[in-house]
């Protein structure tokens, strides 16, 4: 059986890149393919998950019927080494790498390592590639701008562990001490400039003070170690606008917790300024969360009619449909159910699957 | 309210209309300035102030700036513009090209500002001066109202030419003053927003210092901590030296000793390959004698195979000829049966005669039956091996002698215990067979069992054995074998009796019937049943010759089913012990 080497820079839990690597390399497991997990370093706890360090790659693609597929999200010397170097069928998986600009002023490595992957990736989109695959047509839009060939370009949704939320048992500790009547807003995603926090809080500023003072807004994210100033700044700006009782700063979580915030929140908001595609609003959908989110990058793409996705971000246009969902059962029932519907057109293991092996399965 | 489960039925753009529109009406008109506190107060939060002390404060100027003109070529307006001090000073500029002396600087001002002269006069002063003139700058419009100003100084007429120009210049004079007014309260608000931003400076600075004495007391005490880290990384950089310096001796010392060392086993070493040198010479001599038996030996060996190729000719002659005398043998049993027959039925024959006949025609099939074993039932070791199951039993039951085999075959069994110092005897009523056990020295006696156990008396035997023999028999024989049985066995003998197992779906629909001889398949049920009824007690049943390889794999039920029906004990066998 041929050989399948899945490789990407850095392997940690509760991260989206990850998540794909680990759905590409189980899916391709089960249709008898030997695969393996390939990366310069991981830190894993939850999961039994074999990863395999980056310099035994080549003992391990040896043959020109083997395959690379490379999962590019950041700025990665060997990685576009080893792409040049490696003389077998190789196929890209691009996230999109965040625009250096959002870190300026918060994180200078941050800036510098989107800024490397924003370089690369020009290299990547003319290495002359057997496959290129997107997380979305935004993600792909981007690459053959950079030179990938369109005929070569497929849209591959991420793998997520959505199911798993399904069969996960939610902490019911975090359950019993939300559950008090207040409306529950939720933001997934973690504590980094681009996604856009300084306007979801003005929109809850708006709604908390002005619609509904018995609300509460979940901001669940790693709080991330070298983004300290932007994490201060964020908690600053609540404060100052008389928001941190309402506010509440989760930090990283486990999936079980995970599960308790989507069964606790009536809406999901986010106003994030820059998604490669935004897994969080699978998650909702699929736990029939109504979303109402800002219309950047691949977000109105993911979300479709599945939810209120605005073009501009007043404050007070997001408080109004939070409260028009909040106060019309009807309505909020609908939406939920037209991305419980999305989710399980597109979004599935399965339905991911199945356009993986549209996109390569000849190549494999 | 009911809730519809139809999704489909949500039109998102109407009802994204629809929010707009009641955003529209909610949303304050203020809120742009509700929002421009947050908004201004990002810089701060941003740690991106953008302090006073920062930014760039330009001079405070209340005239336009004045460059002179190369060409020497002014309107008497363009001078006008200036005001006081300013003024003095451009008009030097332009008109002498230099900057005031001190004196004139100081005369020019004071009498401007005592209202004594006017600007047109100061300027007519310094460009009609032999200065001036030398310069020959030319200042349009000056000339006039320089006459006229010279005029309106004559007593009497200049009076009156000064009122009739007052008079005249009274709307000019009003458009001056509102020009003037609201050119002052421009000046002051410029002069109010300078005074406040230099408040701020002066606030901001304030605070600086109120905070000046607290950083200074923290860096004294930072520069105190760092002299004594200083003091304590100096001490510890000596320490680590000497010892660092003390290490590197050891360590060299150490290095020498163990040269010095290496070298003497360096020394050895040669030695020792020298000595090695030899041996390696005496070994290939060996080797080299190795290769000459090798050769020799392949020599013999092709020998040998030559003779193997002449043994299996000559073998598979034989064969030929064992062929041929079986045919003849097939051909002589049938000549025999019909003589027997014919014997049988002749009229001629005594009753004497018409029983030999008859004994020896139940052993025509005997040489036949004996090749049906051969192919179906296994070889002899493989047999014993299967036997071998049995003996624990015979161990713990203390059993040693009057072994009775029924039925025994080929004598495996007898042969086995014989091996194991246990005595046991035989009886089966196939002749070849029986004459092929006395060729191993086994006691075996060609009779037929029943009326072998006829001729034995009351609890004689402390076991009775039978492989694969009840199946023979129609059912009162079979009766009639256990009667017998019992009586010879003494109380507490043991019976071993193997059957095939028709549980096992194969053996009773199949190979139970590759021997024609046999009568019909026996459940467990049934010889458990019979044994019990006719006076045996302590049954135990063992299922044996399961066909473990052929076993489908899997822990499903179904498989598990499938597996003991195909595959179970395709034979069994029940021990028991006389009552």
């Amino acid at each position: 059986m041929s050989r399948v080497a899945v490789l990407t820079p850095h392997v940690t839990q509760h991260d989206a890149v990850c998540n794909d690597v680990f759905g590409m390399y189980e899916s391709l497991t089960r249709r008898g393919f030997d695969a393996r997990v390939y990366a310069a370093d991981w830190n894993l706890s939850e999961t039994e998950l074999k990863v395999w360090p980056v310099s035994r790659i080549k003992n391990f693609l040896q043959s020109p019927n083997d395959t690379l597929i490379y999962h590019h999200s950041m700025g990665w010397e060997t990685g576009c080494d080893l792409l040049a170097a490696l003389n077998c069928t190789r196929i890209i998986k691009y996230h999109n790498v965040t625009p250096p600009n959002f870190f300026s002023g918060w994180s200078e490595e941050y800036e510098s390592v989107c800024r490397a992957g924003r370089e690369q990736l020009r290299a990547i989109a003319t290495s002359e590639c057997d496959a290129y695959l997107s997380a979305s047509q935004y993600n792909m839009s981007e690459l053959v701008a950079e030179g990938a060939p369109e005929s070569k370009s497929f849209v591959v949704p991420p793998f997520n562990r959505t199911d798993h939320l399904f069969t996960k048992e939610p902490d019911f500790e975090i359950i019993d001490r939300y559950r008090d009547g207040q409306t529950n807003l939720l933001m997934v995603g973690s504590l980094v400039p681009n996604k856009g926090h300084v306007a979801l809080l003005e929109a809850f500023a708006a709604y908390h003070h002005e619609y509904k003072p018995d609300s509460r807004l979940f901001l669940v994210g790693k709080e991330k170690a070298n983004l300290t100033k932007y994490t201060s700044f964020l908690h600053e700006l609540t404060a100052y606008l008389g928001l941190q009782a309402s506010v509440i700063y989760t930090g990283e979580v486990s999936e079980s917790e995970l599960k308790s915030y989507y069964l606790l929140s009536d809406i999901f908001v986010t106003t994030s300024e820059h998604e490669g595609f935004c897994v969080p609003l699978v998650e909702a959908m699929a736990m029939k969360v109504p979303i109402v989110a800002f219309s950047s990058s691949a977000i109105p793409e993911t979300i479709s009619k599945a939810g209120l996705v605005w073009d501009e971000r007043d404050p007070y246009l997001f408080a109004e449909s939070i409260d028009t969902l909040i106060n019309d059962e009807s309505i909020r029932t609908r939406m939920s159910l037209l991305g419980k519907q999305r989710y399980e057109e597109l979004f599935t293991a399965d339905k991911i699957e199945r356009q993986l092996l549209n996109a390569v399965g000849e190549l494999l | 309210m009911t809730i519809q489960s139809d999704a489909t039925e949500l039109d998102v753009e109407q009802l994204m209309l629809r929010i707009r529109e009641s955003a529209e009406k909610r949303k304050p008109a203020d809120s742009h300035s509700r929002f421009q506190p947050w908004a201004r107060a990002y810089p701060r939060l941003l740690g991106r102030s953008q302090s006073h002390l920062e930014t760039d404060i330009p001079d405070l100027k209340l005239s336009p700036d004045f460059k002179p003109n190369k060409d020497n070529h002014y309107h008497v307006n363009d001078l006008l513009r200036f005001h006081d001090t300013h003024f003095v000073r451009n008009a030097y500029q332009a008109i002498l090209k230099r900057d005031p002396d001190d004196q004139g600087f100081k005369g020019y001002l004071e009498r401007l500002r005592s209202g004594d002269r006017n600007k047109i006069d100061i300027l007519a002063s310094l460009r009609f001066s032999a200065e001036g003139r030398q310069r020959k700058v030319r200042v349009d419009g000056l000339g006039l109202r320089a006459t006229v100003r010279l005029i309106s100084r004559v007593p009497f007429l200049g009076y009156f030419l000064q009122l009739l120009i007052g008079v005249l210049r009274i709307p000019a004079s009003t458009r001056e003053r509102r020009r003037f007014e609201s050119y002052s309260l421009v000046r002051a608000q410029e002069l109010a927003d300078h005074l406040n931003r230099m408040v701020g400076i002066m606030r901001e600075l304030r605070h600086l210092v109120s905070e000046l004495p607290n950083r200074i007391a923290e860096q004294q005490e930072l520069t105190s901590l760092l002299d004594q880290r200083q003091q304590e990384l100096t001490a510890l950089l000596d320490q680590r030296q000497r010892q660092l310096t003390a290490l590197v001796t050891q360590q060299r010392q150490q290095l020498t000793e163990l040269l010095e060392e290496q070298q003497q086993k360096l020394g050895l070493q040669e030695d020792k390959l020298l000595v090695h040198g030899d041996s390696l010479a005496e070994l290939s001599e060996s080797v080299r004698a190795q290769r000459m038996l090798g050769e020799d030996l392949n020599t013999r060996l092709l020998d040998d195979k030559q003779d193997l190729t002449a043994h299996s000719a000559e073998i598979h002659r034989l064969a030929q000829a064992v062929e041929h005398v079986r045919t003849q043998v097939t051909i002589q049993q049938a000549r025999t049966t019909s003589l027997i027959k014919a014997i049988d039925q002749s009229p001629m024959a005594t009753p004497q005669q018409s029983d030999t006949v008859r004994k020896e025609d139940s052993h025509m099939l005997d040489a036949l039956y004996v090749s049906l074993e051969d192919h179906f039932r296994g070889d002899r070791s493989e047999i014993k091996k299967r036997l071998e199951v049995y003996l624990p039993y015979f161990e713990e039951a203390g059993i040693t002698a009057d072994i009775l085999d029924v039925g025994c075959g080929r004598g495996e069994w007898i042969e086995l215990l014989r091996e194991k110092g246990v005595h046991a005897r035989g009886v089966d009523a196939n002749r070849s067979m029986v004459e092929q056990c006395q060729a191993s020295g086994l006691k075996v006696t060609c009779e037929n069992a029943i009326d072998h156990f006829r001729s034995l008396p009351d609890s004689a035997l402390n076991a009775v054995t039978s492989f694969h023999v009840i199946e023979h028999l129609g059912f009162k024989q079979l009766v009639e074998l256990i009667d017998e049985i019992v009586r010879t066995l003494r109380p507490g003998g043991l019976l071993v009796l193997e059957t095939p197992n028709p549980e096992n779906i194969i053996v009773g629909s199949c190979n139970f019937y590759f021997d024609p001889t046999h009568c019909h398949p026996l459940p467990i049920q049934t010889t458990s049943f019979l044994l019990e009824a006719k006076g045996f007690s302590d049954l135990k049943v063992i299922g044996l010759h399961t066909l473990e390889s052929s076993r489908i794999q899997g822990k499903s039920e179904l498989i598990n089913r499938f597996n003991e029906f195909f595959y179970g004990p395709m034979d069994y066998a029940v021990l028991a012990r006389r009552n």
